[in-house]
């Protein structure tokens, strides 16, 4: 779909439709959906593992939007200034992330007989949690084994939180949380972590561990950070270390639902991911998907656990904007627009724009950034931005004006549709 | 055109002239019933509306900031809760105090207009917003309570309960929600009003120091530990980098506060070395 944002500046001495809908067919979009669908699964390399995430998976809910308050059906427009400096930037991103800790989930049994910490520089900070109960292991109680040395009772620690001290951190750590920094002096490597409790075997923990001056990050990029229902995702997992890329051992993953259900996903062993999207969407609106990668790196022949996770949109793409001419419509003491969209859902949708006007020396300039939002029934409609003739008049800005940065949301859903 | 602008000074100076002032304080993270004694406390508030012409014109919000920020418990309670006041007060310039995540939540409601219709009004009403230690870029310790509450949902201070708040103030969801859903952050449009922030740089908790006490010394002590998981320059809940996200400096603690003490994340809603100064003669 082509969406020409030729502008037109047109006098006009009255034109005031808000919304407008018709009873267009949509199959049109629907048969756009599967055919994009289709071209996702063509173009999928034979090597990539393939990864379809079960519909069902993710219990559908449909929010009750039955009662929505007066307040947030209104049609509402409304303009920010925009300082000729500012540097605004409307691109889609990447989702990015970096991480230095890993989490391992050990039985009260082995914490009595010890286990493996791993640690890549001096000064590591551990956490430890109970997964199956709220039992305290308390770091004077720890034993730590570095290299042949038994530091005894938290003398490997320079810093010791209790479970009473972690409490008062105020944060909101579960019961029983405790944490303890390994001293500079004890080095890294790899460790043997050991607990004189007497713990019952069956009972489970997380041992959060933090690596606050590693170098080696495991860096999680995806391709964007919004997706739409039949979208595909693509994702790479890499090691970094002293500037240099480290080869990664093994790396899975898991798919997060803002509900908290995890479905798991395979990336291929350079760390790479292509996965389609075909959940349910209706969870929580605003609410973000995550997708957290566990890696094993190999550095200095030694493997190290990392855990990076990144947070992105994904939503249905309930309306479209439709491909036709978008006309700045200057009343002499008004100024607006119509934007034309395709709504496949009754919904609440809502315009953003950048407005450019000309100023004396003929450049056009950014005046003011817009957003107009109406509730509209499914179909073809037209969504009414007005200007703050205020603002133009202090921008000292005229005909021709031009939009640009067009933006489609959907409110209901509180989803990102479209960028141009 | 010199028309108009001679219109609009001129618009300018009789609006201020009559402007009726009035400040409100927009607690962070949790939900509030009484957070003019349990968030602020009395002492604090009274002395910095102290320096309103008229320092009845105050309201202190209590909401359920335990929620997402566009959740009308959140920014819905918030919203009616602003526009009651400048009805029944007839506030035609009001100055936001927030603190934490109250920053965002106020800043959900000046990015997002039409969002709610009653949203133009406040942000037309709204002079400034002073963010007290303003969790903008969020806080990796939202992550750990996210990554490592497994079997409870613990109360804390700081967070909360392990709530949707808490997961809305992971780094990367406030990096998503900064990139498409918050202006005010480096390459988005400005907000509609000035966001500026005090930042808090440091924790002190030595014991023999009484100024590790104003505020709690035990929970001091507890920021001093969250620490390891920040910046070098945090408050002991949020990086200096994430105060400063969005909106602009007003100042870091040390260059003003009384003793060049640090402020933090406790101190900074609190009556501690002359903040509550600075705010009363900043509203």
């Amino acid at each position: 779909m082509n969406f020409n944002l030729k502008v037109t500046s047109l006098i006009c001495a009255s034109l005031t439709a808000v919304s407008v809908t018709a009873n267009e067919p949509r199959f049109l979009e629907v048969e756009d959906r599967q055919s994009q669908s289709k071209i996702a699964v063509y173009k999928q390399p034979n090597q990539m593992p393939y990864n379809q995430p079960r519909v069902r998976d993710f219990e559908p809910k449909d929010p009750d939007f039955s009662e929505r308050p007066r307040f947030m059906s209104k049609s509402v427009s409304f303009s920010f200034p925009v300082n000729s400096n500012t540097v605004m930037d409307f691109s889609e991103k990447q989702a990015h992330s970096q991480s230095r800790e890993y989490r391992m989930e050990v039985t009260g049994e082995q914490l009595r007989n010890g286990v493996a910490l791993k640690t890549t520089a001096p000064g590591a900070l551990v956490r430890i949690s109970g997964v199956n109960n709220y039992h305290a292991v308390e770091p004077q109680n720890l034993d730590l084994v570095v290299a042949n040395q038994k530091f005894a009772k938290g003398t490997a620690f320079d810093t010791l939180v209790d479970s009473r001290m972690m409490q008062k951190t105020g944060v909101g750590f579960q019961r029983g949380t405790t944490g303890f920094k390994v001293a500079n002096h004890v080095g890294q490597g790899n460790f043997n972590l050991k607990t004189t409790q007497s713990l019952n075997d069956n009972d489970r923990f997380m041992v959060s561990v933090f690596e606050k001056n590693s170098d080696l990050e495991l860096h999680l990029t995806a391709d964007k950070s919004i997706y739409h229902k039949g979208g595909l995702m693509k994702l790479n997992a890499n090691a970094w270390a002293f500037g240099k890329k480290q080869s990664i051992n093994t790396v899975k993953g898991h798919l997060i639902a803002p509900s908290g259900d995890k479905i798991a996903v395979k990336f291929n062993k350079n760390g790479e991911l292509q996965l389609p999207l075909n959940m349910a969407t209706n969870q929580v609106p605003g609410a973000l998907w995550t997708l957290e990668a566990e890696a094993e790196t190999l550095l200095n022949g030694v493997s190290v656990p990392r855990i990076a996770k990144i947070a992105f949109a994904y939503a249905e793409k309930t309306a479209a904007l439709r491909s036709y001419n978008v006309h700045v419509i200057d009343s002499g003491s008004k100024l607006s627009a119509m934007i034309p969209l395709q709504a496949n859902k009754e919904g609440r949708y809502e315009v953003r724009a950048v407005l450019y006007g000309t100023n004396s020396k003929g450049v056009l300039v950014p005046a003011m950034v817009t957003h107009s939002a109406s509730d509209m029934a499914a179909g073809m409609g037209l969504i009414n931005m007005n200007f703050d003739q205020n603002l133009l008049t202090q921008s000292g800005l005229s005909a021709p004006f031009e939009l640009r940065n067009v933006q489609l949301r959907d409110q209901r859903q509180m989803a990102v549709l479209e960028l141009r | 055109m010199l028309k108009n602008i001679l219109a609009l000074v001129l618009v300018s100076v009789v609006a201020t002239a009559h402007a009726n002032e009035g400040v409100a304080f927009v607690h962070g993270t949790g939900s509030q019933t009484d957070a003019y004694n349990d968030y602020w406390t009395g002492s604090n508030i009274q002395s910095i509306i102290s320096g309103l012409p008229n320092s009845s014109n105050y309201t202190v919000i209590n909401c359920d900031f335990n929620q997402y920020m566009w959740d009308s418990r959140a920014s819905g309670c918030l919203a009616e809760q602003l526009t009651n006041f400048i009805n029944a007060k007839g506030i035609t310039k009001m100055t936001l105090i927030t603190h934490s995540n109250g920053g965002n939540v106020v800043r959900w409601i000046l990015s997002n207009p039409t969002w709610d219709s009653r949203y133009p009004n406040i942000i037309n009403k709204t002079k400034e917003v002073i963010a007290l230690a303003p969790s903008s870029g969020g806080t990796p310790l939202a992550d750990a309570v996210i990554a490592g509450n497994v079997f409870e949902a613990a109360l804390g201070w700081l967070l909360g309960y392990k709530t949707d708040a808490v997961r809305m103030q992971q780094v990367s969801w406030m990096a998503y929600y900064n990139q498409n859903w918050l202006f005010g952050t480096a390459g988005r449009p400005s907000l509609p009003k000035g966001f500026v922030n005090v930042v808090g740089t440091d924790v002190d908790s030595a014991i023999w120091d009484s100024d590790s006490y104003c505020g709690g010394y035990s929970q001091q002590v507890g920021l001093e530990f969250t620490q390891n998981w920040l910046d070098s320059c945090s408050d002991g809940f949020l990086n200096c980098s994430s105060q400063e996200a969005a909106g602009s400096l007003w100042f870091r603690d040390k260059s003003k506060t009384r003793g060049r003490e640090p402020l933090s994340h406790q101190q900074s809603r609190r009556k501690c070395f002359n903040l509550d100064v600075f705010l009363r003669d900043r509203i």
